[in-house]
């Protein structure tokens, strides 16, 4: 016989685009049809409709958030100055923003033979430009919301001032020049500013009437403030072009900046939301591991099918990436929709709750849907998938036969680097994504570890009788095994953190505000007075927290350089221009003070100073700092930097200096208290008896922050609520993935013989085994989650919930209670030669 | 002596050799086995002419699918040459291996290899498309008339009987009109009966498609309708009859 001529290599054929396209987009709906990408698909879709629903829900509640926000400015931005704002007022209104103007100063009405000093605010037409007024047409009146200020001519009266006067409303007042006729109680204001600027109570009045008060002269020490506003779109735009041509010594404040006890209240609050968006997305990823290996399994035989027709590796690369794509985009349709409609529930439900009006969504959870879907199914699901190319063919013949299993370090390394693409887009927090992934990455590496080694183990020295089969089925693949066991702990773990820790830290949180903290402070109490008035305290039951010396100095030298504030700019300027007030380092560290760098040693000369002045101000340990403190020039090296809890509503310090600094020169006391309610009778006995004592209502502020808290653990539990619910699903749909090869399985079982009671005994023992495992390695992830969560990234105490152990287990044994009957059902109900047949 | 496929002795003689193995041998790692190795197939050589009908039999794990695995080229031999159409295989890697079978080799197994997700429509087409054959649709659809089955083109393989799911691979492994048929013991799941319907498909389909075809089978009767037979036993190819 003739043989043709031997040639070297053939070429390598390549698919036409289209014909591609055709085969995937087939492939897909066909699968679709039959259900082999059912779990894979609802997987998808519970995890796009859970972070869609989170981040529509989220981008409402924090759209919402941030209108309160600008509440506390009565504006979104505003600028304050000692001199006339006329220019960017000019400057504003050329832009197109909306502007208001106020002016505040402390000055002294009359009534009759009484004279009250009042902080008094001049406010211009469309003053507040964000939030309402709160007044009422007596004290005992049910208060109404307005959007303008007085009218010209009247003046608001806060109820203190009223009380103190013995006014009422319809009543005749003088400022300055001019006769005033109060028109309404001033209940509520939503700028309340600076509480130190409340020493006094307020009195409202028109911009338009300041002229003839004849009170404000170029030289009168008054602080003007321009407020100003812009439909969201072009707010940052338009914001950012005034704030470019204001000179050096202006700025605009930002509702996010404006309130430092309300800004930690809301950094927490976008935290806790980003947390349970993230927990969403590890939910997803959990899921799709599982069942993308399934799916894996699944397609070899096809796979190796087109290998043996001629099919290239790269064309069935190609093929599963398209159709995953495609898979993506699909379920990312009804995921979103799912998300949309889910989070217009939600929102009905909370409206009533949050008292607070839900802005409408914005479109960008949409693409963040398409995005997390595509995303997801890339990383955590085509890493599975790569080696389906490397299917050998002869598996056409021997189906023993099997691609090689993908690499850990690619399952893996891909799945944290899309859950950390995820988490960056989510929570656009370097810190949150950090903690998240390190402790989920070490979770996981742990997980698969123990138990590869149990497993291992198992192998080793296996299990007698019925529980063989039960345990064998998961020792005889300890890679899928460890994996399958380690994504279910992790989305036990997500679970965990959401039912108990999430309780913790929020309960944590809302401790930091207790119902009784200090709502009064009292300044200038002199040193005899010290005594008197604890004895006050004492016999009228107030709690007080304690009494502490403060001096007012000026700084003159840092390391003997003088010191001159016209070199400096913006925050460090205005610190150094002001008094500081230096109070005396106690014998131990209050319990609302953290020792950051150096020594804590009052016996020592020096000064111990707050870590963010330091920082705004370039000091460093051991600089030397001069105070003039009543005309003595105090020399001494800073020997400690601390952390200041200034949530604690308790007085604090900037500075305090050694008891041997500060002992020879004469003080002045502050202190804080708790009112149960502001009571006007135990003020105006205080008042009376200590004529010099100056006192400061935080009652309205602190019900401000504390009223945030609650509204945004609100928001917080319904988010988590959620996503809890998500997570059962998408662990549910994890379990489904492994159901056909237990049908297998199991039916092979009862062909060799094994009666309904042994069957149901093997899959109780497996879940067992598998709950408990499952169950004790995800209470350990959460509470070590936790603890990092909470100290690292929330600033909260933390203490480890033994709760998660019994929460934990139960949560194991839950998923076999409620699995097992279901899958005992599935596998007894069906003949085993239809398992067998693969139907 | 005229062969089945009509050809005279003088006419095979001259006849172009699509598939020659030279020497073939396959031997897998086994710890327990003496050298650590078990050898599957010993030093197999055989030639197959375009056109010609041969029957590889023996008994069950003689190696018969193994030689066939590796004269399709989808396993590599451990030593020796196997030339398909032209191509030295051991030479070529996993993809070039592909790409000879690509159009050029059909198959029939014995456990049918339909995708239970396609329609029989779909799965006689599949290897067409993947070829990129732009009328795929319409010669999977002549092909499936070809073996009466033009009535089920949208029937998914698990509502098809045995037969009718061999009947689709036929049609499936003719479609592409392969200068090589390679059939994995095509009637080892079928009843007597619907086994025969299908041999006698297959060889009618042979010859109409003047395709070359490499038979696994352990059937005597069937391997004497082939031109040449060998029988493998305890892994040595030996003529047949």
């Amino acid at each position: 016989m003739a043989i043709v001529s031997t040639k070297n290599h053939p070429r390598l054929p390549h698919l036409d685009p289209r014909a591609l396209w055709a085969l995937a987009w087939r492939g897909l709906w066909r699968e679709l049809k039959n259900g082999a990408l059912t779990t894979m698909l609802l997987a998808l879709i519970v995890a796009v409709a859970s972070v869609t629903a989170v981040g529509f829900f989220t981008d409402r509640v924090d759209a919402g958030m941030r209108a309160q926000a600008a509440e506390f400015l009565a504006a979104d931005g505003r600028i304050t100055s000692p001199d006339s704002l006329a220019k960017p007022l000019a400057q504003a209104q050329t832009l197109g923003l909306a502007t208001a103007q106020t002016l505040q100063f402390p000055t002294v009405i009359l009534a009759g033979d009484h004279t009250q000093l009042v902080s008094l605010k001049a406010v211009s037409a469309g003053y507040p430009l964000r939030g309402s007024l709160t007044i009422a047409p007596s004290p005992q009146a049910l208060p109404h919301a307005v959007t303008q200020g007085p009218a010209e001519g009247t003046v608001w009266l806060a109820p203190r001032a009223l009380a103190l006067l013995n006014l009422a409303v319809g009543d005749a007042v003088q400022i300055g020049q001019k006769t005033f006729t109060i028109s309404a109680v001033l209940l509520r204001e939503p700028d309340v500013g600076n509480f130190f600027a409340q020493a006094a109570p307020r009195a409202m009045i028109n911009l338009g009437d300041i002229p003839a008060t004849g009170l404000v002269t170029p030289a009168s020490r008054v602080e003007h403030a321009l407020l100003l506003a812009a439909p969201a779109a072009e707010r940052s735009g338009l914001l950012s072009a005034l704030s470019k041509k204001l000179p050096a010594d202006l700025s605009i404040e930002r509702p996010e900046n404006s309130q430092p006890a309300f800004k930690t209240a809301f950094d927490r609050a976008a935290r806790f939301l980003g947390l349970a968006a993230m927990v969403a997305v590890l939910l997803a990823g959990a899921a799709l591991l599982i069942a993308a290996q399934h799916y894996n399994r699944v397609q070899q035989d096809p796979a190796a099918l087109m290998r043996a027709f001629g099919a290239q590796s790269a064309t069935i690369f190609k093929l599963y990436t398209l159709r995953l794509t495609l898979l993506a985009v699909l379920a990312a349709i009804p995921g979103i929709a799912i998300g949309a409609l889910t989070q217009l529930g939600l929102s009905a439900l909370l409206g009533s709750l949050l008292n607070f009006q839900l802005p409408p969504p914005s479109w960008a959870p949409v693409g963040f849907g398409v995005g997390i879907a595509l995303v997801a199914l890339l990383g955590f699901a085509l890493p599975a998938l790569l080696r389906l190319k490397d299917t050998p063919p002869l598996r056409v013949l021997n189906r023993q036969l099997a691609a090689p299993p993908p690499a850990a370090a690619l399952l893996f390394g891909a799945g944290l680097a899309a859950m950390a693409v995820l988490v960056w887009l989510q929570a656009r927090d370097a810190a949150l994504t950090g903690y998240v992934l390190g402790g989920l990455g070490l979770s996981l590496a742990g997980f698969i570890g123990v138990i590869w080694l149990l497993l291992q183990l198992l192998q080793r020295y296996p299990a007698r009788g019925i529980a063989r089969f039960g345990l064998a089925r998961l020792a005889r693949a300890p890679w899928a095994s460890a994996t399958q066991i380690a994504a279910l702990a992790l989305g036990l773990t997500a679970i965990l953190l959401l039912g108990v820790v999430r309780g913790d830290l929020l309960g944590a949180w809302q401790a930091q505000i207790p119902a009784d903290a200090p709502n009064f402070f009292a300044i200038n109490i002199q040193p005899d007075e010290v005594a008197p008035i604890e004895a006050l305290f004492n016999a009228q039951a107030i709690h007080s927290a304690g009494f502490y010396a403060m001096n007012r100095a000026r700084l003159t030298s840092v390391n003997g350089q003088a010191v001159d504030a016209n070199a400096l700019h913006g925050q460090a300027k205005s610190l150094t221009e002001r008094e500081f007030n230096l109070s005396t380092m106690p014998e131990h560290l209050k319990a609302d003070n953290t020792l950051i760098e150096g020594q804590w040693q009052p016996a020592h000369t020096g000064w111990s100073v707050e870590q963010g002045i330091a920082k705004t101000l370039h000091w460093q340990l051991g600089d030397r700092l001069t105070f003039n403190v009543n005309g003595a020039a105090l020399t001494a090296p800073i020997t400690s930097l601390r952390k200041v809890n200034w949530d604690s509503m308790r007085p604090n310090f900037f500075v305090l200096g050694s008891p041997d600094l500060l002992a020879s020169s004469p003080a002045q006391f502050v202190t804080s208290f708790y009112l149960p309610e502001p009571n006007l009778a135990q003020q105006k006995a205080l008042l009376q008896q200590f004529p010099t004592l100056t006192l400061f209502d935080l009652s309205q502020i602190l019900g401000e922050v504390r009223t945030l808290i609650e509204r945004a653990s609100q928001a917080v539990q319904y988010v988590f609520m959620f996503t809890l619910l998500a997570g059962m699903v998408v662990l549910l749909a994890a379990f489904h993935a492994s159901e056909a090869e237990r049908l297998r399985e199991t039916a092979i079982l009862r062909v060799l013989g094994a009666s309904h009671r042994q069957v149901r005994l093997s899959l109780w023992i497996e879940f067992i085994v598998l709950g408990v495992l499952t169950g004790l390695l995800a209470a350990l992830a959460a509470g070590g989650l936790g603890a990092l969560l909470a100290v690292k990234l929330f600033n909260l105490p933390w203490q480890f919930d033994a709760r998660l152990w019994v929460y934990g287990l139960g949560a194991g044994l839950t998923l076999a209670l409620v699995l097992v009957p279901l899958l005992s059902r599935r596998v007894l109900a069906s003949p085993p030669a239809a398992a067998l047949r693969g139907g | 002596m005229a062969s089945h496929n009509g050809l005279s002795s003088d006419q095979q003689a001259n006849a172009e050799v699509i598939l020659r193995a030279k020497q073939v041998t396959k031997s897998v790692a086994a710890p327990d086995e003496p050298g650590g190795r078990l050898t599957i197939l010993q030093t197999a050589s055989l030639d197959v002419a375009a056109g010609e009908a041969v029957a590889l039999i023996g008994a069950s794990g003689a190696g018969k699918s193994t030689l066939l695995a590796l004269l399709a080229g989808l396993d590599v031999p451990t030593s020796g040459e196997i030339t398909l159409a032209g191509f030295e295989l051991s030479q070529l890697t996993e993809d070039e291996r592909a790409a000879v079978r690509a159009g050029r080799v059909g198959f029939v197994f014995q456990s049918f290899q339909l995708i239970d997700g396609l329609t029989a429509l779909e799965n006689v087409a599949l290897p067409l498309e993947l070829h990129g054959v732009a009328d795929a649709r319409e010669r999977a659809r002549a092909a499936l008339d070809e073996v009466g089955l033009s009535h089920r083109l949208r029937q998914f393989p698990k509502v098809l009987s045995g037969g009718e799911q061999q009947r689709v691979a036929l049609a499936r492994a003719f479609a592409g009109t392969p200068a090589i048929l390679f059939a994995d013991e095509p009637t080892g799941s079928l009843d007597t009966t619907t086994g025969e319907r299908i041999i006698e498909l297959m060889f009618a389909l042979r010859d109409r498609h003047a395709t070359t075809l490499v038979l696994v089978t352990h059937d005597p009767a069937l391997a004497a309708r082939c031109d040449k037979s060998y029988a493998i036993s305890a892994g040595v190819l030996q003529p047949w009859q």
